[in-house]
C-alpha cells in the first residue's frame, strides 16, 4: 500500500512539474507583461526600470531556473497588483472557493442520486419523466444566466436570501445551486443509466427471486455496482465545480480564489497566476490520489500493483 | 473593464489659488447612518501612490486630500494649500492652511508636503506615478506653513499631476510602521479614516468628525461608508433594487430607462473620457496617408445614430481630442457631419472610389459593440473592416512599437488637460503617435513651453481646429458615467473624474 501511495505521489510530482512548465510558457505568449502592468503612459524608462526589477528583462531558461528553485522553497514571490507575497494571498481565498465548490458538491448528490435513483427505478413514470426534464434543464442552462435568475428570485423579490457578497452561511445557498446544478443533472443521469443497466442483472433477479424486500435489492445490491462509476463520474466534476465556483464568484461578488484569479490574469499578475495554478493543480493531484485510494477500497478486484 | 483607462492630466485654468479658512469641523449630529456603493472592481491597494484605476480613487479621495483639487465639475480648486502662485515658469509656491490634522492626530504642514513629493519620487518605491513629477527637482520649505516646487524644467502637467496623484501623506506615522503597514492601515487627512479592507469584498470607512471645512469635498453626513466591488451589472442592479446598496456605478445604458421605472434615479454625468478610432497615417502609400481619406471617413461613420441606438444617447460628440471638457475647447469647430455623398467623393479623388480592406485593433476586454457598429457604418463607404481583438498587454505593446493595425480603437480619460495626451498620440515623436502634422507639432510644443494658462488656451483652441481638419482618427464620443441611486440618498454629486465620493450625501 505504501509503494502504492509514494507511486501515485511521484506521479502527482511528475504532473506538477509539467504544470509549472506550462505555466510558465503561457504567462509569455500574450506579449511584455511589463507593459501591461503600467499605465500605457509610463515613461520607457519607468517601463525598463520597473522590466528590470521584476526580472522579466533576463532569458527564460534563467527565468524559470529561478521560478522552479523559488516554488520548492515554498516562495511564490510578491504580487506585482498587491505588492505582498502571492502564496498567503491565494491561501486566504482557497477556504471560500473550496466551501463553494464542496457545497455544491453537495447540492449535486442531495440531487443528483435521489432524482437518479428514482427514474431508474420506475422508469416512464411521471416521476421519471419530471426528473428527465429537469436534468435536460440542468445541463442546457448556462450557469451565469441560472445565478442571475436566482438572484432575481430569491434575492430581490422574496428578499429571501442575499443578493451577493459574502454576509453568513446564507450567502452560499445561491452559489451553490448555481455551481451544483450542471454536475446534479450529470450524476442523475449517469446514475439512471447504470442503475437501470444493473436491475436488468441476473444477480439482481437472483437476489429477488430469495424474496429480499426492493429496497434491499437495490441499497445492498445494486448500488454498490453503481458506486465506482458514480465515483468516477463526481471525480470528474471536480473540475466543474471548480470552473463553476470561479463564475458563481464574478456574478455573486465572492472574494474567492476565482476572482483573485481572474483579476491575475486580466493585469497579468504573472507571481500570483503562477501561484493560484499551482495551487489548483496540486489540490486536484491530490484528489485524484485520494481517489485512486477510494477506488481501491470500492472494488477489491483493483490490484494495488 | 478594462478599456485603455489611461488618466493622463495636465494643469488648466489660471494660476490663482482661492482662498479658504480651515478649522476644524464641529462634530455632525450623530450620522449613524451608513452609505453602500457598489463599484465595478476593486481597489488596488490602500497606498494612494499605487492606485491608478477608478474604483480605487474612490477610496483613495475619501481618505486623502491634494495639494490642489479638481471639483466635482473637473475645475482646478484649493485642496490642502489654501492658495498657490506660480513664481515663474519653473517655481509653484503653496501657502498651507494652519490646524489641519492626520486622522492619528498627526499635524500637516510643509514638512508632511516634502515627504509625500520625495517618497514619490524615490524609485525605490516604485510608483507607476513617478514618471509624471519627475519634472521636480526640490520641495522648498520656506516656513512651516509655505512650501516651493522648484522645477528643472517647465512641465505644464504638474498642477494637474499634483491634484490626480499626490496624496499628502503622514510623515511621521509613515517612518515609524513602513510602507507595508502603511498600506494595511493607511492614514490621511480626507473626510473619511480607513476602518478595512477585505479584498475583492469590501472597504469600509467611517467619518472624519475632524474634517477641515473648506475643502471643496464637503464634510461627510453619513457615519460609515462601505464601497463594494460588484463585477457583475446585473448583480449591482439587483443589490440595488434589494435595498443592500444605495449607490452603483456603470449602468448600463439600456438598463437606465428600467431602473427608472423601478423608482430609482440614474444621474449621467460627463467626464473627459473620449473614444476613438486612432488612424495610422504614418505609412506612405496606404489610403490613411491621405488626408481626404482620414476625412472621408469621419463624414461616412453616422456617430449620432451609435450614440442614440447603442449607447442609448449617453454620450456627446467630439470634434478633435479637445472636448467640451478640455482645456482649449471651442464650441465653434463642429464635429463632421454625417455626409455620405461627400465621404463617397472624397475617397473617389483619393483613388478608393472601390473603398479598401482594413484591420481595426481592440482590446478584448473593452466593450466590442461600439467598434462594431462604426464597423458596420464604414461598410456603407466600402471600407471592409475587420477587428482584431487583442488582450490589453498585446494591444498596448503592439500600439507602443507601432506594430498596431492601421485602425485602433480606444477610450482616453481624464482629458481636463490635453497636454499628455497630446505628448502621446498626436505629436510626431509621441510613444503612440502615427500622424504627422507640422502645426500640430509646433502648438503642441508652444503649449508645453509655459505655465501661462490663457495662452495655453488660445494656442489649443488653435490645435482643436488642426486636429479637425487634419484628423489623426475618427473622432467619436464623450462619453457619460451612469451611477444609479436609490431614493433613501439626498445630496449625492457625480465627480468629473468618474470617481465615487461619499460626502454630501445623506441615506435616509
Amino acid at each position: 500500500m505504501l509503494a502504492y501511495i509514494l507511486q501515485r505521489l511521484a506521479h502527482g510530482l511528475l504532473v506538477l512539474c509539467g504544470v509549472s512548465l506550462i505555466v510558465f510558457a503561457l504567462t509569455y505568449l500574450g506579449g511584455d507583461p511589463a507593459r501591461a502592468l503600467l499605465p500605457l503612459d509610463t515613461p520607457v524608462e519607468d517601463v525598463e526600470a520597473f522590466r528590470h526589477a521584476a526580472g522579466f528583462d533576463q532569458s527564460l531558461p534563467l527565468q524559470y531556473a529561478r521560478f522552479v528553485a523559488r516554488v520548492v522553497t515554498g516562495d511564490f514571490g510578491t504580487s506585482l497588483r498587491y505588492r505582498e507575497p502571492v502564496l498567503p494571498l491565494v491561501l486566504a481565498r482557497l477556504p471560500l472557493t473550496l466551501a463553494l465548490a464542496l457545497s455544491g458538491l453537495a447540492v449535486a448528490l442531495l440531487v443528483g442520486v435521489p432524482l437518479g435513483i428514482s427514474s431508474a427505478l420506475w422508469p416512464n413514470t411521471w416521476l421519471d419523466i419530471f426528473a428527465r426534464a429537469l436534468m435536460l434543464l440542468n445541463q442546457s442552462v448556462p450557469n451565469f444566466w441560472l445565478a442571475i435568475v436566482l438572484i432575481l428570485i430569491f434575492g430581490v423579490t422574496l428578499r429571501w436570501l442575499p443578493p451577493s457578497g459574502l454576509d453568513d452561511a446564507r450567502s452560499l445557498l445561491l452559489p451553490a445551486l448555481t455551481v451544483g446544478a450542471l454536475p446534479a443533472a450529470i450524476i442523475a443521469r449517469v446514475l439512471r443509466a447504470n442503475l437501470r443497466d444493473v436491475l436488468r442483472r441476473d444477480y439482481v433477479r437472483t437476489a429477488r427471486a430469495k424474496g429480499l424486500r426492493d429496497l434491499r435489492v437495490v441499497w445492498r445490491h445494486a448500488l454498490r455496482n453503481v458506486l465506482l462509476p458514480l465515483t468516477t463520474i463526481v471525480a470528474l466534476q471536480l473540475g466543474t465545480l471548480l470552473g463553476g465556483a470561479i463564475i458563481a464568484e464574478a456574478v455573486f461578488a465572492l472574494p474567492g480564489l476565482g476572482r483573485l484569479s481572474v483579476q491575475a490574469i486580466s493585469a497579468r499578475d504573472v507571481p500570483l497566476i503562477q501561484a493560484f495554478v499551482f495551487v489548483s493543480a496540486t489540490f486536484i493531484v491530490l484528489i485524484n490520489l485520494a481517489l485512486d485510494l477510494v477506488y481501491a477500497r470500492l472494488d477489491p478486484r483493483l490490484h494495488l500493483s | 473593464m478594462r478599456t485603455l483607462f489611461i488618466l493622463l492630466f495636465a494643469l488648466l485654468a489660471a494660476a490663482c489659488g482661492t482662498t479658504t479658512t480651515v478649522a476644524p469641523s464641529a462634530a455632525p449630529s450623530a450620522p449613524a447612518s451608513k452609505l453602500v456603493i457598489a463599484q465595478t472592481i476593486d481597489a488596488q491597494s490602500m497606498d494612494p501612490f499605487f492606485v491608478n484605476q477608478v474604483a480605487g480613487e474612490s477610496v483613495m479621495k475619501m481618505l486623502f486630500d491634494h495639494l490642489i483639487e479638481r471639483d466635482f465639475d473637473g475645475k482646478l480648486v484649493a485642496g490642502l494649500a489654501e492658495s498657490w502662485n506660480i513664481v515663474d515658469d519653473k517655481t509653484l509656491e503653496f501657502k498651507l492652511p494652519q490646524g489641519v490634522t492626520f486622522h492619528n492626530g498627526e499635524p500637516f504642514d510643509a514638512n508632511a508636503v516634502k515627504f509625500s513629493v520625495e517618497r514619490m519620487l524615490n524609485p525605490d518605491l516604485k510608483s507607476s506615478f513617478r514618471g509624471n513629477f519627475k519634472a521636480i527637482k526640490e520641495v522648498q520649505i520656506v516656513s512651516a506653513m509655505t512650501v516651493r516646487l522648484i522645477l528643472a524644467q517647465t512641465d505644464a502637467a504638474v498642477l494637474d499631476n499634483l491634484s490626480a496623484q499626490l496624496a499628502i501623506v503622514p510623515p511621521q506615522y509613515l517612518k515609524q510602521v513602513g510602507d507595508a503597514e502603511f498600506a494595511r492601515k493607511p492614514i490621511g487627512t480626507g473626510p473619511f479614516k480607513f476602518v478595512e479592507w477585505v479584498k475583492d469584498d469590501h472597504v469600509t470607512l467611517e467619518a472624519n468628525r475632524n474634517y477641515w471645512k473648506g475643502s471643496f469635498k464637503g464634510e461627510p453626513r453619513v457615519h460609515t461608508v462601505v464601497y463594494r466591488p460588484i463585477p457583475e451589472a446585473s448583480t449591482r442592479i439587483a443589490e440595488l433594487k434589494a435595498g443592500r446598496v444605495d449607490i452603483i456605478q456603470d449602468v448600463p445604458p439600456d438598463q437606465v430607462k428600467d431602473l427608472q421605472a423601478a423608482g430609482f434615479n440614474v444621474v449621467a454625468k460627463d467626464a473627459p473620457q473620449e473614444a476613438f478610432i486612432f488612424l495610422a497615417s504614418d505609412t506612405p502609400n496606404t489610403p490613411l496617408a491621405d488626408k481626404r481619406v482620414r476625412q472621408a471617413l469621419n463624414y461616412g461613420v453616422d456617430v449620432d445614430s451609435i450614440i442614440k441606438n447603442v449607447l442609448q444617447g449617453y454620450a456627446h460628440r467630439i470634434a478633435s481630442p479637445i472636448g467640451p471638457l478640455t482645456l482649449g475647447y471651442d464650441a465653434s469647430v463642429q464635429p463632421y457631419p454625417y455626409d455620405l455623398v461627400k465621404a463617397k467623393s472624397l475617397l473617389s479623388d483619393a483613388g478608393f472610389a472601390n473603398g479598401f480592406d482594413v484591420v481595426i485593433d481592440a482590446t478584448s476586454s473593452d466593450k466590442t459593440l461600439t467598434t462594431e457598429a462604426v464597423a458596420g457604418e464604414l461598410a456603407k463607404l466600402n471600407v471592409r473592416a475587420t477587428i482584431r481583438q487583442l488582450d490589453l498587454g498585446t494591444f498596448n505593446d503592439n500600439w507602443s512599437n507601432k506594430r498596431s493595425s492601421p485602425m485602433i480603437a480606444a477610450r482616453w480619460s481624464g482629458m481636463f488637460d490635453p497636454a499628455s495626451a497630446l505628448n502621446f498620440f498626436a505629436k510626431s515623436d509621441g510613444l503612440l503617435t502615427r500622424y504627422k502634422n507640422a502645426d500640430a507639432d509646433r502648438l503642441i510644443a508652444e503649449a508645453a513651453s509655459t505655465l501661462d494658462q490663457s495662452k495655453r488656451a488660445a494656442l489649443y483652441a488653435q490645435l482643436h481646429k488642426t486636429l479637425h481638419d487634419d484628423p489623426l482618427g475618427i473622432y467619436l464620443w464623450n462619453t457619460q458615467n451612469l451611477y444609479g441611486l436609490s431614493k433613501r440618498v439626498t445630496g449625492w454629486r457625480a465627480h468629473a473624474r468618474s470617481y465615487i465620493a461619499a460626502t454630501h450625501v445623506t441615506v435616509q
